[in-house]
């Protein structure tokens, strides 16, 4: 009797402990995550002397707000953050354009040949960019693209990812609700409209933050492509930045950083759930 | 069935049954053009293309490409600089990979027996995610720089005289991979978080009751039951790992010494530094071939193992 509730005693002290160690090896891990960020932001938030202090400099000592405002007369991040929404807008835009009726066709309608032009299709997954940039270099030159927004966004548009998440989102979609609306004399773009889209809004809300994350951080193609601070976006802007001032004064290369940085971070912030469910809706591996 | 019988009798009352025939014959096919047009035009066309010039010999200098059977592969396979990029982009994979993988499994588990302070552990890990890598790479030389970084700033305490990190050949290609790292890890901890609550509650309790421990527990029932997310995860880390090329640029350009030259770097060295278009495109063709391979031999060797719903 007594030796049971000892065993009982002990296994629930063990737990407890389990417990407690596993939270401090999280906060531990979270905190080396998080540090390097916290880090840059006081950094950026500094007069330059600032960072030459003992210590840490976790905690400001004297706040410089100026370094933001000067920044923005260093370099052109106004117009990079410009052109960045602008070409993640056209981008996200076009994909879904694109994406849903080729999701649509490969999910509800039979032909011959459909399934491997699904491969084809989302074979494409395992070519990124970076891999083929050379040849597509090429393309752009024989279209007059050089140095264009609109280059910037075309090798982005067909989208592997975004065809094959729709189209397993199309598939549960009952074929009962598609034949009722034939019925009621609906063509395949008012099924699309008025059934597929409605219903599917959680996948398509979550491709579309995907997209616009992986999109806000190109940096090689737009490197190659462009020529001119004109047409550059925040990323590569940044990247330019950084050559030119390598001089560094590094409380200005953080305020740059973090320039580019906060947006995403803040959005991040105020919609945590909804990104999180998306990148577990994007592996597909939740149902 | 009664459906049909509707359908068949409201498709028999129409006049234009043929013109619909023909044209419901055409509309999946059209449903896929827009895709297909960019698909054609900015993935497969320049691929093929690329394919086929690497059998030319072309440059700044030269006005039209001259053909020179295989000669670009026998120069990048005579390079001892392709090699030593090679060997970096292997070191890389065979670092990073398993480091990633372990780490961020086990975290997600350990996220997720936890009840209290979740959200917190997932966003907290989750944020350098978000971070652009021109930005992460930025912030990475600051806390690497020898002098002021926090990193030296911290070995110094503990009286040791810190190291020159990305500046030093020895050092540099890891320091790169940490980055990498950390900022990946948070993207396959959600991953791996959301493998795991397809994981039967149940199958927990009854391992509990027959008395087996937290790396039994794992080992005989997470494991075998997230092989899909696993394999999921290793193979956008291998796409990932052959694309690294923002962190090297900012960071290293490279160097010191190529120490941290990897592929994509180096085609982008060969393509727009010197300007050899024959060079540029046969590695295009090498970097699409190895994906391929190497996704191909992981999937072919993992498939048996992999349990699906």
């Amino acid at each position: 009797m007594l030796k049971g509730e000892i065993k009982i005693f002990s296994y629930k002290t063990k737990e407890k402990v389990g417990n407690l160690v596993s939270h401090i090896f999280l906060m531990i891990i979270c905190l080396i995550i998080i540090v390097p960020i916290i880090w840059a932001l006081t950094t950026s938030l500094q007069p330059s002397e600032a960072i030459f202090q003992e210590g840490f400099g976790l905690i400001p000592r004297s706040f410089r707000w100026q370094n933001y405002a000067e920044i923005l007369d260093a370099a052109p991040f106004g117009i990079y953050l410009i052109n960045t929404v602008i070409v993640v807008t056209a981008i996200v835009i076009l994909q879904l354009l694109v994406v849903i009726p080729a999701a649509y066709s490969f999910s509800r309608l039979e032909y011959p040949g459909r399934d491997i032009l699904f491969y084809i299709f989302i074979a494409q997954m395992l070519l990124p960019l970076q891999a083929i940039v050379v040849p597509n270099y090429d393309v752009m030159r024989f279209l007059g693209l050089i140095n264009t927004r609109t280059a910037m966004v075309l090798p982005f548009v067909a989208s592997g990812y975004g065809t094959f998440l729709i189209r397993q989102q199309f598939k549960q979609i009952p074929q009962s609700l598609l034949d009722s609306a034939r019925i009621d004399g609906a063509g395949h773009l008012r099924i699309l409209r008025h059934v597929m889209i409605p219903l599917s809004k959680p996948i398509i809300t979550a491709f579309a933050l995907i997209s616009i994350v992986v999109h806000w951080n190109d940096y090689f193609w737009p490197l190659i492509i462009t020529e001119t601070p004109s047409v550059r976006t925040l990323a590569i802007g940044l990247g330019m930045f950084v050559q030119q001032e390598s001089g560094a004064d590094w409380t200005l290369l953080m305020a740059g950083t973090m320039f580019i940085v906060l947006p995403l971070l803040v959005f991040f912030i105020f919609n945590q759930r909804i990104f999180i469910e998306s990148l577990m809706i994007k592996s597909g591996m939740k149902e | 069935m009664i459906l049909e019988v509707v359908k068949g009798s409201l498709k028999k009352g129409s006049d234009k049954i043929k013109s619909n025939d023909i044209f419901e014959k055409v509309v999946p096919y059209l449903f896929l053009l827009p895709s297909a047009i960019f698909l054609i035009t900015f993935t497969y066309y320049p691929i093929f293309r690329s394919f086929y010039l690497s059998f030319f010999e072309h440059d700044l200098w030269m006005p039209e490409p001259q053909f020179a059977g295989l000669d670009n592969y026998v120069q990048l396979f005579n390079d001892a600089l392709f090699m030593r990029v090679l060997r970096n982009n292997v070191i890389y994979l065979i670092g990073t990979i398993p480091v990633v993988i372990i780490l961020s499994l086990f975290i997600a588990i350990l996220i997720n027996e936890r009840t209290r302070f979740k959200e917190f552990y997932e966003a907290a890990a989750f944020s350098p995610t978000l971070i652009p890598m021109a930005a992460a790479a930025m912030l990475w030389v600051f806390l690497y720089n020898p002098n002021i970084g926090i990193i030296n700033r911290v070995l110094r305490l503990f009286g040791h005289p810190g190291r020159a990190w990305i500046n030093s050949s020895s050092t540099a290609l890891g320091s790169l991979m940490v980055v990498m790292i950390w900022k990946n890890i948070g993207y396959f901890i959600i991953l791996f978080l959301a493998g795991l609550q397809n994981v039967n509650q149940s199958l927990y309790e009854s391992a509990k009751i027959n008395g087996a421990n937290w790396l039994q527990k794992h080992r005989f029932i997470t494991l075998p039951l997230i092989t899909p997310t696993l394999l999921f995860v290793i193979i956008v880390n291998i796409i990932e790992s052959f694309r690294v090329f923002d962190i090297v640029h900012i960071m290293t350009q490279g160097g010191p010494a190529n120490a941290t030259n990897v592929f994509v770097y180096y085609i982008y060295q060969q393509t727009f530094r010197f300007w050899n278009f024959g060079l540029g495109n046969a590695l295009t063709a090498l970097l699409v071939i190895i994906l391929f391979a190497i996704i191909i031999v992981i999937m072919r060797a993992l498939r048996k193992y992999v349990q699906y719903g």
